[in-house]
């Protein structure tokens, strides 16, 4: 039996559909902090939408998510910014660090959207544990992909979230960075304690996860 | 980091774009705060100069000439008075004060005034060395006359004919300097003061077979009423010379008096000449440029010129009236300026409104992820707004800066000889409504592009990129 305070994501009869039929149906599922569930699928089964459902950036037609025990459908929009800046992490496929200023800049920005204080020592210490603190006056563009991804997974956590959601974010890296930054993420999930979701077609973001959630066959 | 740097980061991330934005906004800027300054100085000196007066009587001409070179100095005389014909309304019922000025002769561009006390009061004039002048011939001058001659005390120069320093010059008679003024912002800045008398004795000496003046003779009117010509000269003129000579100034004006070479008691004026070659002239035969007047009733603004312009061969010219009409015509050139000023502004906003939509399409993405990483929807908007805000802001400092620091450089430049002070350091109350309108401007600009921010589809974007 878990503790209801270890839980960092409960969906309960959640349905939602762009028509009347429902695209995405998920009776109950529960993610433990510091679990980790790759969310895959074939192409339209819904992956993206489930990622966007999670992150309160959609809301279900039927059912509810609660994140850290807080009801995110029940929150106003600009209540759910607020509690998806404070406790939900986010690793886009595309990266998608902000180009016009610097990677530290970036963290620090994500910390003042958290409504935290920003913490210099902080973010140059943790993208120093991701080995490009030498880059952390750097803007975006001069990256590379590895460094970049580096980048925007320590943006994900500078700000200590509940649950940080990887959309693809191995999908443009070659196997030797995709398995750097799964195992980076990974261990920071442990040491910062947040649950994590990767939705993924990628096999060998799949296989080192916890579970498996197949929205293809809903398992 | 937040939102206002994080605004700023986004706009030097195009920094052509961005200069162009801020050149073009502070030209027009510049353009109208230039037009504005320059009014504001332009009506400030016109009503300082005023000060005091209510009507400025004169030769018939142009009224707006007669208060352009009465009061302000900046134009040519209608012509001469008798001063026996001025003397009729400086003791009317309705005049308070009257005080005459006899014009004509200047040097170094610098007009020479012949008046007495209270003309150097109502401009408060404080003398920073020597004293007024009393005595034929002594002359005080103003600050910018001092600063642009290096003139100081016990200074000797000759006055010439006319204002532009083409005409003739007076060496028989030269002025001594006996006091300076304090600098005052005044019209008195630019003048050289001295007594009536002595602007009669220069016209009646320059003339053939002129004798010395006796300066012990002559004293200097404290009233308007006392304004005698005390001067002395030869006898063969003494007839010719008790008045100013028609001379124009700088040989274009067009004095319309009459009988100016005549006096009233010609045939009673026997001269010893062999005894004492000298004379005393009737007030009654001088003449004097104008008579600066102040009402001592209200009631007096409407009956008072009137009166004047009616029932004498005066002309009464009200400088407020004047003034108002001569701001009124160049208003209507500075309207066309503004204008043209304006359509540059309003170039400048469509810029700054097309750069801000062009961003907002490459950076579509960004605000995706801003949302993502808990920015509400307020917080986007202010995000663009802060860009558009920036960019306006940065082109009105730079353009009131270049406006304010080029009219300094053209004070400068121009030195102390022209009419008007040109001076940067003022701001004209007309500058808080350009600025206001100019931040308006600026927000409207923005609107449309933080509302396209305020109202983006995050997970469409997102899906899209």
């Amino acid at each position: 039996m878990s503790d209801a305070s270890n839980i960092a994501l409960k969906i309960r009869g959640l349905e939602f559909g762009y028509s009347k039929e429902p695209l995405l149906e998920i009776d109950e599922l529960q993610i433990q902090k510091g679990e980790h569930l790759a969310v895959i699928g074939p192409s339209g089964c819904g992956k993206t939408t489930f990622m966007h459902l999670v992150s309160g950036l959609i809301r279900p037609q039927v059912g509810t998510i609660e994140i850290q025990g807080c009801n995110i459908t029940r929150l106003k929009e600009w209540e759910m910014d607020r509690f998806r800046g404070r406790s939900i992490g986010v690793v886009f496929q595309r990266l998608h660090l902000l180009s016009a200023i610097s990677v530290l800049n970036n963290l620090l920005l994500a910390q003042r959207l958290a409504r935290m204080t920003p913490d210099k020592k902080k973010a140059m210490k943790l993208l120093d544990r991701l080995g490009i603190a030498a880059q952390a006056h750097s803007l975006p563009a001069i990256l590379s992909q590895g460094q970049a991804q580096r980048a925007a997974i320590a943006r994900a956590v500078i700000h200590n979230p509940s649950l940080v959601i990887g959309d693809e974010p191995t999908s443009a890296l070659d196997n030797a960075s995709a398995a750097d930054a799964i195992q980076l993420i990974k261990e920071l999930s442990e040491s910062v304690g947040f649950a994590l979701l990767i939705v993924t077609h990628d096999e060998r973001v799949r296989g080192s996860m916890d579970r498996v959630l197949d929205l293809g066959g809903q398992t | 980091m937040n939102l206002l740097q994080l605004s700023m980061a986004n706009l030097l991330l195009s920094p052509l774009s961005t200069a162009v934005n801020i050149l073009l906004l502070s030209l027009g800027t510049g353009s109208i705060a230039i037009l504005l300054i320059a009014t504001h100085l332009l009506s400030a000196a016109l009503i300082r100069d005023a000060a005091d007066i209510d009507l400025v009587v004169g030769a018939k001409g142009s009224p707006l000439q007669l208060v352009l070179s009465g009061l302000y100095h900046a134009d040519i005389p209608t012509g001469n008075i008798r001063l026996s014909d001025a003397k009729t309304w400086t003791e009317h019922p309705m005049v308070e004060s009257a005080i005459p000025l006899a014009l004509g002769d200047s040097h170094q561009g610098f007009r020479i005034v012949g008046t007495n006390e209270d003309y150097v009061d109502i401009y408060d004039g404080q003398l920073a060395e020597g004293k007024l002048p009393s005595n034929p011939l002594e002359i005080a001058i103003g600050s910018s006359v001092s600063k642009a001659t290096g003139f100081s005390l016990g200074a000797t120069f000759a006055s010439q004919h006319g204002l532009d320093g083409a005409g003739h010059a007076h060496e028989e008679d030269s002025y001594t300097v006996v006091g300076i003024f304090e600098a005052s912002d005044t019209v008195l800045d630019r003048l050289l003061i001295t007594t009536l008398e002595s602007v009669w004795l220069v016209h009646g000496e320059s003339r053939p077979n002129s004798e010395t003046y006796d300066t012990t003779q002559t004293n200097r009117p404290h009233d308007h009423e006392e304004v005698h010509a005390h001067a002395h000269a030869d006898a063969e003129a003494e007839a010719s010379e008790a008045m100013l000579d028609d001379h124009d100034e700088g040989g274009h004006a067009e004095h319309q008096h009459e009988d100016q070479h005549q006096h009233e008691d010609e045939s009673s004026s026997e001269y010893d000449g062999d005894q004492e070659k000298q004379a005393t002239l009737h007030a009654e035969a001088q003449e004097i440029t104008v008579l600066l007047v102040k009402y001592a009733t209200p009631i007096a603004a409407i009956t008072l010129p009137r009166k004047i312009n009616d029932e004498s061969a005066l002309q009464a010219a009200s400088p407020a009236y004047e003034i108002t009409r001569l701001l009124q015509v160049i208003g209507i050139g500075i309207g066309w300026l503004q204008a043209f000023a304006s359509i540059l502004v309003a170039s400048a906003v469509l810029s700054i409104f097309a750069a801000l939509y062009a961003s907002l399409k490459a950076r579509r993405n960004d605000l995706a992820v801003l949302r993502c990483l808990g920015a509400t929807r307020s917080e986007l908007f202010m995000l663009l707004l802060y860009e558009g805000l920036i960019l306006t802001t940065a082109g009105i400092v730079f353009g009131l800066i270049a406006a304010h620091g080029g009219i300094e450089l053209a004070g400068i430049a121009l030195g102390d000889a022209q009419n008007f002070p040109l001076t940067g350091f003022v701001w004209a109350p007309t500058e808080f409504l350009l600025v206001g309108g100019l931040l308006a401007a600026g927000i409207l600009s923005s609107l449309i592009p933080s509302w396209q921010a305020f109202s983006t589809d995050v997970p469409r974007t997102l899906a899209l990129s």
